[in-house]
């Protein structure tokens, strides 16, 4: 089944990431790229941020006062765009584009992919890619009768009680691992609850597609082949995860 | 002659004492490579001109120039011939009195983690022969 | 019905458990409720002592390692303090190891980085040092046998040339069952 193009008018992503990961030369210091990226991001993505990673480290000594210290690591240098929808992130692991809602198409998104990919390339010169992943957040908001719903009336994927009867549920996360046999690509399914809101109950279906390989970080073609196979694995998983109920939710 | 009283060549036959301040440094089979690895700042490893006898003058120069306030665990001893064999080089290098250096750690340009795993590969070679002199607490 | 689980492509599924703990390169409120959730599993099972017991016990050592390290000239020399990002590093790396694997023994370097040491014997013995960044530096020696390399540690996953090599050096068999 060719699921490419899956189309949904009201879709429930509230993030669509796609990371391409490589290596980058031994010596480079993101730090000393937020100038120059700020300049080739700016454009389309005018609001710069840091994700920094910080290490404690607590030391004890008999007699002395504890010291605390900590030591900051610079993990991403990320560019917003100004109604803070879209970023693009330089990584020490590599290249992130990030779509938050509303999110249409990836078709829509693919060029500007590419264009912050040439950006990238040309700012961190990456030596290969390893790996490229497309992870999809969606939450579904499912209608609840009197405060329960069935789940099994919305989720093919769903949990199971061992005492239906007595037992009942009140939360919920689920993780498969599964691999692609035919292309290779692995995909981690998260489901998880989040509190009630209003009448409805959200899960969240997290659906993260992935490659593993090595590529041309210059062969854009081999790229966007991979990250279409992705897309393909992801809408399989997205519509035999959910009941033909669930995905009428998604087209009202 | 050095002010020591020690030719200024370290001799191949020469044993070399690199002293051990945590336990972590070793276990009962042996030194572990660590305890050899070249300094961050200078790119040396320090040891001293001597062997595992006289325990006591071996201990002064320990309690003298490297102990400190810290505890000393015990002391890892292997000959100028077996870091020569590890393609390093051993030079004399006073004051302190006895004191050398463990020389020619390589160096990869721009590559610092392929600088670290070939000097561990010479560090493993070093430990492979050094003996372990574990200080009595 | 259970699904099957092929035995070929089979992963631990603890892996990817710890990858959706970890911050990762998703910035929605979901993507973190999802990374508090999975952190809570991995909460749950480190508590295990059948299921962690074994890998919580070599976490607080390297922590008592820390300490120690923690001083400029921790060696009697000018060594620099251990760093609490490679500190970190280990602790992922540990956890990341397959369980078939025996776990090493730690010490510290002059530079900050930990130094995770397989020791069979004087002659076979290899050893991998975990800085701050992603690459770690590795050395191995087998009888008349030698070599270093560079390998990447990322997404939670101990690189085969690492795992094969442990294997090796500590006569494991059966370490085909990697973590993904």
């Amino acid at each position: 089944m060719n699921d490419s193009h899956l189309q949904l008018k009201s879709a429930p992503i509230v993030e669509a990431v796609l990371d391409i990961d490589c290596d980058l030369p031994p010596s480079i210091d993101l730090s000393a790229l937020e100038a120059s990226a700020q300049t080739s991001f700016g454009e389309g993505y005018p609001k710069p941020r840091k994700r920094l990673v910080q290490a404690m480290q607590i030391e004890t000594k008999d007699g002395e006062a504890t010291k605390v210290s900590a030591r900051h690591g610079l993990q991403a240098l990320q560019y917003l765009a100004e109604d803070e929808k879209q970023l693009v992130q330089l990584r020490r692991q590599g290249y992130s584009f990030n779509r938050l809602a509303p999110y249409s198409s990836l078709d829509e998104y693919l060029p500007e992919i590419e264009r912050t990919w040439n950006l990238f390339m040309q700012l961190a010169t990456p030596l290969q890619v390893r790996l490229i992943r497309l992870r999809f957040i969606n939450r579904l908001l499912l209608p609840t009768v009197e405060g329960s719903v069935t789940l099994d009336d919305y989720l093919k994927l769903g949990p199971r009680l061992p005492d239906a009867t007595n037992l009942t549920l009140s939360g919920f996360f689920n993780q498969h691992s599964a691999v692609e046999v035919a292309t290779g690509n692995a995909v981690n399914i998260t489901t998880a609850t989040q509190p009630m809101d209003g009448d409805k109950l959200p899960v969240i279906l997290d659906i993260d597609a992935y490659y593993t390989g090595s590529m041309e970080p210059s062969d854009w073609t081999q790229i966007a082949a991979h990250i279409q196979s992705l897309r393909q694995l992801k809408n399989l998983v997205f519509k035999n995860s959910l009941t033909d109920r669930c995905l009428s939710l998604f087209q009202q | 002659m050095l002010p020591s009283g020690l030719p200024e060549v370290v001799a191949d036959d020469e044993p070399l004492a690199r002293f051990l301040m945590s336990s972590s440094q070793f276990n009962a089979l042996m030194v572990k490579p660590a305890a050899y690895m070249p300094s961050a700042k200078d790119g040396n490893t320090s040891v001293f001109r001597h062997g595992a006898e006289p325990r006591e003058s071996l201990l002064e120069i320990a309690g003298t120039h490297v102990v400190g306030e810290r505890t000393l665990h015990g002391v890892a001893i292997c000959t100028a011939q077996q870091v020569r064999a590890s393609e390093l080089n051993v030079v004399a290098q006073e004051p302190p009195p006895r004191h050398a250096n463990i020389t020619g750690w390589p160096v990869v340009a721009n590559d610092p983690e392929q600088t670290k795993a070939q000097q561990k590969e010479r560090a493993l070679l070093i430990a492979q022969h050094a003996v372990l002199v574990r200080v009595p607490r | 019905m259970l699904e099957p689980v092929s035995a070929v492509t089979i992963q631990l599924g603890l892996a990817a458990l710890y990858s959706l703990a970890r911050p990762g390169s998703a910035v929605s409120r979901e993507a973190q409720v999802v990374q508090q959730v999975a952190n809570d599993a991995v909460n749950s099972v480190e508590r295990s002592w059948a299921l962690f017991g074994r890998k919580a016990s070599a976490i607080s050592e390297l922590s008592a390692l820390a300490n120690e390290c923690a001083h400029e000239g921790w060696d009697g020399g000018d060594a620099r303090p251990i760093d609490p990002q490679a500190v970190s590093k280990a602790i992922a790396f540990m956890r990341a190891l397959p369980d078939s694997l025996p776990l090493p023994e730690m010490t510290a370097e002059p530079d900050g980085a930990v130094s995770l040491d397989w020791i069979r014997s004087r002659n076979r013995l290899l050893s991998v040092s975990i800085g701050a960044g992603d690459r770690l530096a590795f050395a191995w020696l087998d009888g008349s046998d030698r070599g270093h390399g560079v390998a990447r540690f990322v997404e939670g996953v101990v690189p085969a040339r690492i795992v094969d090599g442990i294997a090796a050096i500590m006569d494991v068999r059966d370490a085909a069952v990697r973590a993904a």
